[in-house]
């Protein structure tokens, strides 16, 4: 250990590379112990100007099981707070590694919280900006839905992810499909099925030859969250690999398949049933709680519907649209069957009403007065308020930063290697492609008509090349 | 928190800790109460002792409460260890989340009422305030603030209310300007409650930045 410590604080800028391998090297052992003076090197190093090494040496002391954590916990909060970027980017495997060793000791603590602080430090502090995805950000959102605490994770989960460096940041795919799958499952527990469903979008439609089992659970969840948030099943987008179609589409998903076909119906009887009927599937994948809120979204679906068609409505009326009107066709003549609702049946409706109204979600008044009647109004915002406009302001800022971001990405993509090899091939195949038709055309092959007043000292050049010198 | 169970060396910090919640529960900012203290949830994850994530759990609660977070208050709860949950008062408050989240107002009220007779609020706190009158005060405030809730709700999402169902929601006598009407028993009518959100937007006086915010707008789009 004296060793790897004078090689670690005697390294210059320019052998960190050597450093690194030397280390690399190194056994957990000799990692793990002391100086010959019995010093811990954790201690001895500075986290700052020493991060290659005190990453190593953490890396190894947080993977032994029998390690005092205190301190290798404390050496960790200390040092993603000060580590130079630079240092670590030479070593990303070990930056994944060290997000993965706190998340077990974590977790085999049983003491999840204690990782969330340390990873989001992390993240905040190693890519250059907040929109490049690290392999620490899908440990983080897991260790945040172990632990139970879903705000933790938003000053990470908020941000987009728009750059994607594997080779920078050690990512895998399996990285990207997890971070968009976890994060869908916070933005599923804070409330937010738009962003939830944005991610897992995102999940669903990554490229791919072979549908991962990832992309299968994130399809479970695209349906129910669809129905939440549209009232009805969305499906992927048309740039879906077909790959990852055929798997979504097939037996894995077709309770679900099925809860959403009784969800075209509009009959909340029907999805009722069909809630029982997959009750099991449901509870095995862990999205019964999903399901369940599905039924409760088309009640409020149903009365939101209802201030499209009615200015004032009875709650009885609006009771029975909810509870179980379903046309029964019998003897060739369709039949309304009214079950009889509960006393507490409009006071429940009451309640949902008055929820609804709490969330903004609509606009109406109750009056007791005239027998339970609701009054549906329109919309009070007039929108020409300080708010509206400076919020208006801020979404047109947004969309010029996006704007110029794709433009950016755009050029980047245009001048890459790979992309100005393949566009050339491409234009090799179209111009042998139009050099044939043109051969065509003067033999008449193709009737011989039609050639351009230049075309001949076009075909002298294409044949005898340019002069030499 | 409690100072018999901590060290010594951690004293000054929960003093310094104590100090800030009072002058955030005296200000009335909330948010900043229940950020310092989710902070110090995760900031200590080791070193809290069971009687401090106890406080500190039973504090949170009552601000998420207060801010109407009911959600945050279930995953709180949810990922409580068994001796926050075995104490009394955390137990109590745990009773109020779940009334709240069905909306049964008056199992609330009653819960809480019960609570804060066992801890009744000083007018001001002490220096550096006991983890005992913090909680006499957010649970105060918290308590205060579903009632205002319900009366703004009420007002509303009302026109006119059966008085036993208002006094249910607002857990009190409601205000003395709803006029009583005998109607299939005594039925409060409310004043006027459909009006327009927010002020109509003033003359800025800021035509120099919009000019330039235009100015940014027309050039991106030449660009473009």
């Amino acid at each position: 250990m004296d060793e790897v410590a004078a090689h670690i604080i005697g390294a210059e800028s320019k052998s960190l590379e050597k450093l690194h391998h030397l280390l690399k090297t190194a056994s957990q052992n000799v990692l793990c112990s002391q100086t010959s003076d019995n010093k811990d090197p954790l201690l001895l190093l500075n986290p700052s100007t020493h991060s290659l090494g005190y990453l190593h040496i953490l890396v190894a002391r947080l993977s032994q099981p029998q390690a005092d954590h205190a301190v290798a916990v404390s050496a960790a909060s200390n040092f993603v707070d000060v580590f130079d970027r630079k240092q670590v980017n030479i070593a990303p495997e070990y930056m994944n590694m060290f997000g993965q060793a706190i998340f077990r000791l974590a977790d085999r603590l049983q003491r999840p919280l204690a990782a969330i602080s340390i990873l989001r430090k992390a993240i905040l502090g190693w890519p250059e900006s907040p929109a490049f995805l690290t392999p620490l950000h899908p440990i983080l959102f897991k260790a945040c839905l172990l632990a139970k605490n879903y705000t933790a994770a938003l000053p990470v989960l908020s941000v987009d992810i728009s750059e994607v460096q594997p080779h920078a940041y050690n990512l895998r795919v399996q990285d990207f499909l997890l971070h968009h799958y976890y994060g869908a499952m916070l933005w599923i527990g804070l409330k937010r099925f738009d962003r939830a469903f944005d991610f897992l979008q995102l999940c669903i439609t990554a490229p791919a030859s072979v549908c991962s089992v990832i992309q299968i659970e994130a399809y479970r969840k695209y349906v129910l969250v669809s129905l939440i948030l549209h009232g009805s099943f969305v499906p992927p987008p048309k740039y879906t690999s077909a790959a990852v179609i055929r798997a979504c589409t097939s037996s894995y998903t077709s309770a679900y398949t099925d809860f959403a076909q009784s969800a075209k119906t509009g009959s909340v009887n029907r999805i009722q049933q069909a809630l029982l009927k997959y009750h099991e599937h449901f509870a095995k994948h862990r999205n019964l709680g999903l399901a369940k809120q599905c039924v409760q979204s088309f009640n409020r679906r149903h009365v939101q519907q209802l201030t499209q068609t009615y200015i004032t409505l009875s709650l009885a009326d609006i009771a029975k649209g909810i509870r179980s009107t379903e046309s029964v066709v019998e003897g060739g003549q369709e039949m309304e069957t009214d079950t009889a609702l509960e006393p507490d049946a409009f006071k429940e409706v009451e309640r949902l009403v008055l929820r609804m109204v709490e969330e903004n979600q609509v606009f109406a008044t109750i009056s007791h007065r005239d027998g339970g009647m609701v009054s549906f109004h329109d919309l009070p915002d007039k929108f020409n308020t300080e708010q509206t406009a400076t919020t208006m302001d801020d979404q047109i800022r947004k969309s010029i930063a996006i704007s110029e971001r794709v433009a950016r990405l755009s050029k980047e993509i245009g001048l890459s290697k790979d992309y100005v090899s393949k566009t050339m091939q491409m234009e090799l195949i179209k111009g042998s492609s139009d050099r044939t038709s043109a051969t065509l055309m003067t033999t008449g092959g193709l009737g011989g008509a039609g050639v351009g007043p230049n075309y001949d000292d076009e075909m002298q050049y294409e044949f005898d090349g340019p002069d030499d010198a | 928190m409690s100072k018999s169970h901590s060290p010594k060396s951690d004293q000054p910090k929960e003093a310094t800790l104590s100090r800030q919640l009072a002058e955030f529960v005296s200000a009335g900012d909330i948010s900043a109460f229940a950020a310092l203290l989710e902070d110090h949830e995760l900031s200590n994850p080791f070193t809290l002792s069971p009687a401090d994530a106890t406080t500190t759990a039973t504090l949170l609660l009552c601000a998420y409460i207060y801010l109407n977070n009911l959600d945050a208050a279930r995953f709180l709860i949810k990922r409580s260890s068994q001796s926050t949950l075995s104490d009394p008062r955390f137990n109590v408050l745990n009773g109020c989340v779940s009334a709240l989240w069905i909306r049964d107002l008056p199992t609330f009220y009653a819960t809480m009422a019960s609570f804060r007779s066992t801890f009744p609020a000083n007018s001001t706190l002490s220096a550096p305030p006991t983890p005992d009158e913090l909680i006499a005060a957010i649970s105060k405030l918290a308590d205060e603030a579903v009632k205002d809730r319900m009366l703004k709700l009420v007002a509303r999402a009302y026109k006119s209310i059966n008085e036993t169902d208002a006094i249910s929601l607002l857990g009190k006598q409601p205000p003395v300007e709803w006029k009583r009407e005998e109607s299939n028993g005594v039925v409060l009518v409310l004043p006027s409650s459909v009006g327009e959100n927010g002020s109509v937007r003033k003359q800025s006086g800021e035509g120099a930045k919009q000019l330039k915010d235009l100015t940014e707008y027309v050039v991106h789009l030449q660009m473009a």
